[in-house]
């Protein structure tokens, strides 16, 4: 993975995984991979994986069953929650840049509607 | 733990250590940044016990540090330090004649992952193959301190990852990693700090996480700033 | 300290096998001379078979401190100060290493001459002989002299303090010299210069000494080499792990 220095690595990882249990790429129940084989996968600190797994379980995307591991939620309302939190931030920035180029609301929506067509 | 109180190498004219106090504890890999000639290699070379100290001391577990410390304590040099007749198994067996903690079995599975064969002559391996082979050959033990001093130079994109991977793997509750480099980007998401040497001195010490969430900057930026002509702080 | 002592041996391989290949080569002209009864292959044999000897074990005396000085100023002394090794040990397997070359050497160089002036020889009793010519170089040096067991003895005993002296000495001006210059050029040169005081002193010291018996001298003498030499020993081990940066 392409990390962007300036940004806590393990803000991103925590993003990476949240993006996968959105696309369904990891399903509610999954077993998630150790701390230590999520550093190795990720090329991270083992110190910086185990707080991307403390980050996910406060957030309540994750949960750690004693001796067994991190699994994904199984609370299909909180993967929609999710799903809707990232989309939001992402049409937040979205405007944000646009604004920055002094673009207005309107014609950012009629931008929009052409870019699909 | 490791620890230098004040530590200072002077050679001739030339201060290569300038009162560093540095304190190392086990659980984190460290980043020791800095130009060429900012004081890594030498504070390294007196935390192995190679080079004496002209004043202050270095402790390790809070006893300075002495031969037997040794036993705990890895170090990879930049230069190649191997008798000339050696083979790559000969540097092995070298290994596990002197360190307790050395695993022939980690060695050759290091061996394998860097491409090299035991079979190979040490006085016939190019510079990157040898820089390989002191990594597999440290590596292999396990210690409770490990410093490698500029393990990516002259080593290829794709042995890089590996050898960042041998790293990652070799973290550990009990041990202190500490790789020094010049090569910033390269440390940036596996180390838990980074130490700043210029000019022979300690200049600034950090976690990284900390310095990205609170200054919204990386290592890279940080290095920029000390050493960078511009905004530099001196 | 086996261990050291067994890659302190591996370190002086090469240049043992140049010295016995060279013995070999001159052996072989000196056989096909003495059988054949030839003269000139023989002449060549003998002059060769003295001088590799003398090459040889005046190489071993030297050899390991040689080999001290390359230790130190190359990156390779991290393969001996990276172990958890004590200087006192890595000093004591370099010692045992190198005493036990000349002494081994010795006896190969000094068996070798027996067997070969038996063969050309022929019926002379050779060990009469070389006891004859021992007690004639003796009687030389002073006419109470007597080849004995007991002269043999404290010739034999000063022999081996002398080499063990010479060799302390000489690690003792590497490690001074090293320590001094801190990887600077021309610590060969302090080192010689640090040895031959120290050689020059001494002797001047045991000078001093008064008139005694020929073998009461060599034994007093031999006694204070030793112990200067167990002195150096420890002062030397004392400074490498205490002052030498390598």
């Amino acid at each position: 993975m392409k990390y962007i220095s300036s940004v806590p690595i393990y803000l991103q990882v925590v993003n990476s995984i949240k993006e996968k249990i959105i696309t369904g790429e990891l399903s509610p129940g999954d077993k998630l991979p150790s701390g230590r084989e999520l550093a190795l996968q990720y090329t991270i600190n083992p110190n910086t994986a185990a707080r991307v797994y403390q980050t996910l379980e406060q957030e309540q995307v994750c949960f750690t069953r004693r001796g067994l591991g991190t699994f994904v939620t199984e609370d299909g309302e909180r993967i929609r929650l999710l799903r809707e939190e990232m989309a939001g931030t992402l049409v937040r920035q979205f405007l944000e840049g646009m604004k920055r180029l002094g673009i207005t609301e309107n014609d950012v929506m009629e931008m929009i509607r052409q870019a699909n067509d | 733990m490791l620890e230098s109180k004040e530590i200072t190498k002077v050679y001739g004219r030339k201060t290569a250590v300038d009162h560093v106090s540095l304190k190392l504890t086990p659980g984190f890999i460290y980043a020791m940044l800095g130009p060429n000639g900012s004081g890594k290699t030498t504070w390294m070379k007196m935390a192995a016990g190679l080079v004496k100290p002209t004043s202050g001391r270095m402790y390790f577990d809070g006893r300075p540090l002495d031969i037997d410390s040794r036993r705990r304590i890895a170090y990879m040099s930049t230069e190649p330090y191997f008798y000339t007749w050696m083979k790559v198994s000969d540097v092995g067996k070298y290994y596990q004649d002197f360190f307790e903690d050395f695993s022939m079995e980690q060695y050759h599975l290091l061996l394998e992952r860097m491409q090299l064969t035991p079979d190979l002559k040490t006085s016939s391996l190019s510079s990157g193959m040898m820089a390989k082979l002191k990594i597999a050959v440290t590596m292999a033990r396990d210690s409770d301190v490990i410093m490698l001093d500029e393990p990516l130079n002259g080593i290829d994109l794709l042995a890089r990852d590996q050898i960042m991977q041998s790293i990652v793997e070799r973290v550990s509750e009990r041990r202190i990693l500490l790789i020094s480099s010049h090569l910033v980007e390269e440390l940036e998401t596996v180390a838990d700090y980074a130490i700043f040497m210029k000019e022979s001195r300690l200049v600034d010490f950090r976690e990284l996480e900390e310095l990205r969430s609170s200054e919204g900057i990386s290592v890279t930026d940080k290095y920029r700033q000390i050493y960078g002509t511009n905004g530099g702080e001196a | 300290m086996f261990k050291l002592f067994r890659y302190e041996f591996r370190k002086s391989l090469f240049p043992k096998l140049v010295f016995l290949c060279i013995t070999g080569v001159f052996e072989v002209v000196f056989l096909i001379g003495a059988l054949g009864e030839i003269e000139t292959p023989t002449g060549i044999g003998i002059v060769g078979l003295t001088f590799a000897a003398l090459a040889g074990i005046a190489y071993m005396g030297i050899e390991s401190i040689l080999t001290l000085y390359r230790d130190l100023t190359t990156k390779q002394s991290y393969m001996l100060f990276m172990t958890p090794n004590s200087s006192y040990k890595i000093l004591g397997a370099k010692s045992l290493e190198n005493g036990l070359a000349v002494f081994l050497s010795g006896v190969f160089f000094g068996g070798l001459a027996y067997l070969d002036i038996s063969l050309l020889s022929k019926d002379e009793p050779v060990f009469k002989m070389v006891i004859d010519m021992i007690n004639t170089v003796l009687r030389e040096v002073d006419p109470t002299l007597k080849l004995s067991f007991q002269t043999f003895a404290a010739v034999l005993f000063m022999l081996l303090v002398t080499l063990i002296l010479r060799i302390v000495l000489g690690y003792f001006a590497v490690v001074l010299a090293c320590t001094l210059l801190a990887g600077k050029k021309g610590a060969s040169v302090i080192a010689l210069i640090i040895y031959v005081a120290i050689s020059v002193g001494l002797s001047f010291l045991l000078n001093l000494l008064p008139e005694m018996k020929p073998v009461t001298d060599m034994m007093v003498q031999s006694c204070i080499n030793l112990a200067v030499s167990v002195a150096v020993y420890f002062l030397t081990a004392w400074i490498m792990d205490k002052k030498l940066s390598v």
